[in-house]
């Protein structure tokens, strides 16, 4: 099977057996990798109702068919497992040079299931697989663990490894890896927690095989030039995701304090240029790109001196605008703080909002923070705030859960700026005057999130107001984006360079000979968006309709001020939007899948 | 060519690149390096016996061995990592320069 290395590596942690499974050609074809071969998996082999952090859950670790060769951008892994920050399907994608790694040391799929008896750490070269005593390790910040890792094994090795919040089992604790990439969102740092997982640390010296070597090295070749000859490449290479802040505040649609508006004042300090010249030291690429958008800095003031990888849009997002910290150098250093932490810093952005508006509104007081005065732009309150909840002090073993869980259990009206879908916090995008993707957010398969289909740009071409039509745009995004998670590169070349994405089944058909346009890979990515419906009704019954719904925030209160004020989108709109969407889903008026549907996909 | 990254501190990376200075050729004592005209030292894999004498000496280095090979694998001075820099840090030097 050209373009794979066939076998699955299956790591048993309660008894410590490491076996190799050939990979079935025909779950190729049918999910190529990635992020497919991660739900088929997962679907079949996780128990329905098992518990998240219990022993019968599993992570998979799926890098695509193109992770690791000549391909521009080829070092993207899709993370999966049951989510425990939703209980439902979680995964995350995640750049670095982890995925290459993995294929180099001969394996298509990892998958860890069980739980170590004491804190352990993945040892993996090649063949030889290890489990190891992580006693060392333990307690350690995710970057310091990885430094640790790396002075003991070597430079070579690539290393993944959560921090204390993923120790402490806080849901939303994320997986670490090569100094300040992450796979962020669904909480998969908690289950490698419950796992007894602090590091996965990987070394592979095989090749990889590949149906055509000539013509995956022209391709690849002709790949690069077509990224230089991108007119807005340089722009891209200098700012990355930093030269987004300004923009979406120019459309309203920019999180502040805790969603109640999509517009703040000041954001001109977010700006990209702004902070290539405050903080920015270095530019960071992942495995093979040319584009280099990762930012590394140093923020230093006389309180904090620190380095970070970032902070890219989502940080400034959620902790700058949702967290009011009006400063860039702020930003950084709570970008810093999540990042040794194993913190996501979307979900913890949203969760520190929230209790910041219940501060502000007088539902929570100094007696309930341990004397923590948690208002809107103080860096003193998120920084005590991150470490309650990553040690899970305090008000931080509430905030450790959530802030669906969170806002239940505070009660008094708060779930309704409880900013979240399915229990994963949304991403940074105000949407109350953004219909398709208000569609996106609610209806995408991990919960509120931007990685499946972001489609604001789509309401901004089609009119605020409108929602005909919307639907159609929503799917075909939520096909297409998550497509590039099955083949183990990023997207980021198509949707910020305008890359011309017809390169990727000429060279797809170079590596592994499938030939696959564009209508097959999105009929694949179709069948794994569908799975992952199922996986959510395995695994949780009674799930449908009412869990495609987002705060009542959002269709009750108008946004106050900014470029959207006065914009929410009414129930009557949403379910519009639900009722075509499903309609054109082939699901039923409940969001299930029909059994035509379910036939038409071969599943 | 070896890039190390210095992360978390300093945050920035060390570049180790071929200079063609020529210890390689002077250590391997089957003489199984030559110098091209172009100024750049190429291994005759014939005349190689996979000592890696070389590997040890080289200054910067940048001569890797890989367990599927006998030889070593050193720079030519191809030029594609000139033409595929994406930051075009990267130029042709002359001898015993970067």
């Amino acid at each position: 099977m050209d373009g794979f290395a066939g076998s699955i590596l299956r790591i048993n942690l309660t008894t410590g057996k490491a076996s190799v499974e050939p990979l079935d050609p025909k779950l190729v074809r049918d999910y190529l990798g990635g992020r497919g071969l991660a739900a088929r998996i997962l679907y079949d082999e996780i128990p329905a109702g098992a518990d998240p952090l219990g022993p019968d859950n599993r992570v998979v670790l799926a890098p695509g068919p193109l992770s690791g060769t000549l391909v521009p951008a080829a070092g993207k892994i899709t993370f999966a497992s049951k989510s425990p920050a939703t209980g439902g399907w979680g995964d995350s994608s995640m750049g670095g040079h982890l995925a290459a790694e993995i294929r180099y040391a001969g394996y298509d799929v990892i998958i860890l299931e069980g739980a170590a008896a004491k804190p352990s750490y993945l040892y993996i070269k090649n063949d030889r697989v290890e489990i190891r005593d992580a006693s060392a390790l333990w307690g350690k910040g995710a970057i310091q663990a990885e430094r640790a890792l790396k002075d003991e094994l070597g430079e070579e090795f690539q290393i993944a490894t959560i921090g204390q919040a993923g120790e402490n089992r806080v849901v939303y604790a994320c997986v670490s890896h090569d100094f300040g990439r992450q796979a962020g969102r669904t909480g998969i740092g908690a289950v490698l927690g419950s796992k007894n997982v602090k590091a996965i640390a990987i070394r592979g010296t095989k090749s990889i095989p590949l149906a055509d070597t000539a013509g995956t090295v022209e391709i690849g070749k002709g790949m690069y030039r077509a990224v230089f000859a991108a007119p807005n490449l340089k722009e891209w290479q200098n700012y990355g995701t930093g030269s987004v802040p300004p923009w979406a505040n120019s459309i309203g649609a920019f999180p502040t304090r805790n969603f109640q508006s999509g517009f703040i004042e000041g954001n001109e300090k977010f700006a990209g240029e702004v902070m290539r010249s405050e903080i920015v030291i270095n530019d960071k690429a992942c495995f093979s790109c040319p584009m280099a958008c990762g930012k590394y800095s140093r923020t230093k003031t006389d309180k904090y001196d620190a380095y970070v990888e970032g902070p890219e849009y989502e940080t400034t997002a959620l902790i700058g605008g949702n967290c009011a910290l009006l400063s860039i150098k702020d930003v950084a250093y709570g970008n810093y703080l999540c990042d040794e932490y194993g913190l996501d810093t979307i979900s913890t952005g949203v969760v520190i909002g929230f209790a910041m508006e219940c501060f502000e509104k007088g539902i929570i007081s100094e007696k309930d923070t341990d004397g923590i005065a948690a208002k809107f732009g103080s860096m003193d309150a998120f920084a005590a705030l991150a470490k309650k909840i990553a040690f899970r002090e305090g008000i931080g073993d509430l905030l450790a859960q959530g802030v669906r869980k969170a806002s239940k259990k505070i009660g008094q009206g708060t779930e309704r700026f409880a900013i979240q879908v399915k229990g994963l916090e949304w991403s940074g995008y105000e949407s109350r005057g953004a219909p398709a993707n208000m569609l996106a957010y609610i209806t995408s398969d991990v919960g509120s999130h931007h990685n499946r289909a972001w489609a604001i740009t789509t309401d901004i071409a089609m009119g605020r107001d409108l929602v005909e039509g919307k639907a159609q745009k929503v799917i075909d995004l939520q096909h297409i984006r998550p497509a590039f998670d099955l083949l183990g590169v990023c997207r980021l070349l198509w949707v910020e360079i305008d890359f011309d994405k017809e390169w990727y089944p000429k060279v797809l058909k170079a590596v592994t000979g499938l030939q696959y346009g564009w209508d097959e890979i999105n009929l694949v990515s179709e069948r794994v968006w569908n799975l992952t419906r199922l996986f959510w009704m395995k695994h949780n019954p009674g799930f449908g309709r009412k869990d495609d719904w987002p705060p009542a925030r959002f269709y009750e209160e108008p946004i106050p001020d900014g470029p959207t004020a006065g914009r929410l989108i009414t129930k009557q709109r949403l379910n519009q939007l639900l009722d075509d969407y499903y309609a054109l889903r082939g699901w039923d008026t409940q969001g299930h899948p029909t059994p035509r549907k379910l036939a038409q996909l071969g599943l | 060519m070896r890039i190390r990254g210095l992360f978390p501190a300093p945050g920035h990376y060390e570049l180790h690149l071929c200079t063609q200075c020529g210890e390689c050729a002077q250590v391997c004592p089957t003489g199984a390096i030559y110098q091209r005209e172009d100024g750049a030292y190429i291994i005759d894999a014939n005349e190689c016996t996979g000592c890696y004498a070389c590997v040890d000496a080289c200054p910067e280095g940048v001569m890797y061995t890989h367990e599927s090979m006998q030889v070593p694998i050193k720079c030519t001075a191809c030029g594609e990592c000139v033409t595929y820099c994406p930051k075009k840090l990267l130029a042709m030097g002359t001898e015993g320069g970067k």
